[in-house]
């Protein structure tokens, strides 16, 4: 039996992930120890989201070994999704059901004390009558805040968070940081898919970057020179319009 | 499990109590055909009475497919479906939860298209026994193909016209004989344990048991 993820929390091995015939990762490797803090970047397209989805066992892997918390993939999916936790760009709630029965369903089906549920909404700033509101009706902002709750809620060994400081404030984005930061010293692991690396620094995170599918040591990554556009627009005869 | 399909069905409940898609919509829909269907057959009461049954089943099958494609929607709008299995929930408690969420929308929907029947078709009711067991067991049936079909059908963008065409086929073994239950009873020589009765019950369980091994194959696609 191979044991090879045993001791990192997360390791990739010449990973390929295939949509719809469309390589959306390929041959990425990947390693991360237990407690570390990731902050992912890349272009749009590079692959961040499907990267994500394949940590969370929502996405299968085509080719390759992977193993996340020591579970194999591709095969351990259904048992990795009790140990993942993940923020993405849906935010995963009922938009006819109220902060509080959305936030109800999750603990009913965790199984967790009301107590556990009540100290989460306020940490995030839940409590109160935003509680009665109905999801539909509330911010961009406020949606991924009762997320992000649910998300605190499983505290998951995995944190997975795509694009997650997106419509947050600013309290609310030193919030996040400082439960991310709290989490991974307590020996989670929290991948985070940003186009702001540059907060990276402040909370100690490591980057790395994607680049057409493959996983690239941001310290080590090659020179993209910025677009040109003037090449954008250039006549087929080689002037400039 | 059961802890965990009673709050899917709990929420699914919720959800149709205050969108009230079942009432507002569904529920009108299968009334404007019966009503449709009143005009179209208009020639002579007897002839109503006769047909009332089989109408009664087309209608809430038709109108069936609206409940069932919005069960399934519910979980594709804002990626529910990935929150509930990065919940660590069990497939069959998905599949029972939802199940009787939609049981209970479906005996709405077939309380009121019965009612309508009795008032637009003068239809004769018969044996209470075997019509309700026939419907109950029927809806059954509906509801475990709908779900299994909804879940491959929702996960497609033309999923909403799809459904139709896969669940259709499928249930007309269903409608025949829970047609037939009513036809029996209605001429009072069935008893619940009318041959046809049968049929509907050995139907119903085939699509129950296959239904719930493979919802979670069918949400996973």
């Amino acid at each position: 039996m191979d044991l090879g993820g045993e001791s990192d929390a997360i390791r990739f091995e010449s990973v390929s992930v295939l949509l719809g015939g469309f390589p959306a990762l390929l041959n990425a490797s990947l390693r991360v120890s237990h407690g570390e803090l990731i902050y992912l970047r890349g272009p749009n397209g590079a692959g961040k989201t499907t990267l994500l989805r394949t940590l969370a066992g929502l996405t299968k892997v085509s080719r390759g070994h992977a193993w996340v918390s020591g579970l194999a993939l591709p095969g351990a999916e259904r048992a990795l999704r009790d140990v993942v936790g993940l923020v993405g760009s849906k935010s995963h709630l009922y938009e006819d059901l109220t902060v509080h029965e959305n936030l109800e369903f999750v603990r009913s089906i965790l199984g967790l004390s009301h107590d556990r549920t009540a100290a989460s909404q306020e940490v995030f700033g839940l409590a109160g009558r935003l509680q009665r509101q109905r999801v539909s009706s509330l911010s961009a902002g406020q949606k991924k805040r009762v997320a992000l709750c649910a998300l605190l809620m499983k505290n998951p060994r995995i944190w997975l968070l795509d694009e997650p400081h997106s419509s947050l404030d600013q309290q609310g984005r030193r919030l996040l940081d400082d439960i991310l930061v709290q989490a991974t010293s307590r020996g989670a692991v929290a991948v985070v898919a940003s186009h702001e690396s540059h907060m990276a620094g402040d909370v100690g995170a490591r980057v790395l970057e994607l680049v057409a599918g493959k996983v690239v040591d941001a310290e080590r990554r090659p020179y993209l020179p910025p677009f040109n556009t003037a090449s954008a627009t250039e006549s087929p005869g080689g002037a400039v319009s | 499990m059961i802890s965990q399909a009673l709050a899917v069905a709990k929420k699914d409940i919720l959800i149709e109590y205050r969108a009230k898609v079942a009432l507002n919509q569904v529920i009108p829909f299968a009334l404007a055909v019966l009503l449709l269907f009143g005009f179209a057959l208009d020639t002579q009461a007897k002839v109503l009475v006769e047909v009332a049954p089989g109408i009664f089943w087309v209608v809430v099958l038709f109108s069936s497919l609206y409940l069932i494609s919005r069960s399934m929607r519910l979980e594709r709008d804002n990626g529910a479906i990935d929150g509930l299995a990065l919940l660590g929930i069990d497939p069959l408690a998905i599949f029972f939860g939802k199940l009787l969420a939609l049981f209970v929308a479906m005996s709405l929907l077939e309380i009121a298209v019965a009612v309508g029947i009795l008032v637009l078709f003068s239809a004769n009711l018969g044996s209470l026994a075997l019509l309700a067991v026939s419907a109950v067991v029927a809806t059954l049936g509906i509801c475990s193909v709908g779900l299994v079909y909804g879940a491959l059908a929702s996960g497609e963008r033309v999923g909403e016209s799809l459904l139709p065409l896969l669940v259709l086929p499928l249930l007309a073994p269903v409608l025949i004989a829970a047609t037939k239950c009513w036809s029996d009873a209605s001429a009072s020589h069935g008893g619940i344990y009318d041959p046809w009765l049968k049929l509907v019950v050995l139907f119903s369980v085939v699509f129950l048991v296959v239904g719930a091994v493979s919802f979670g194959a069918a949400l996973e696609d």
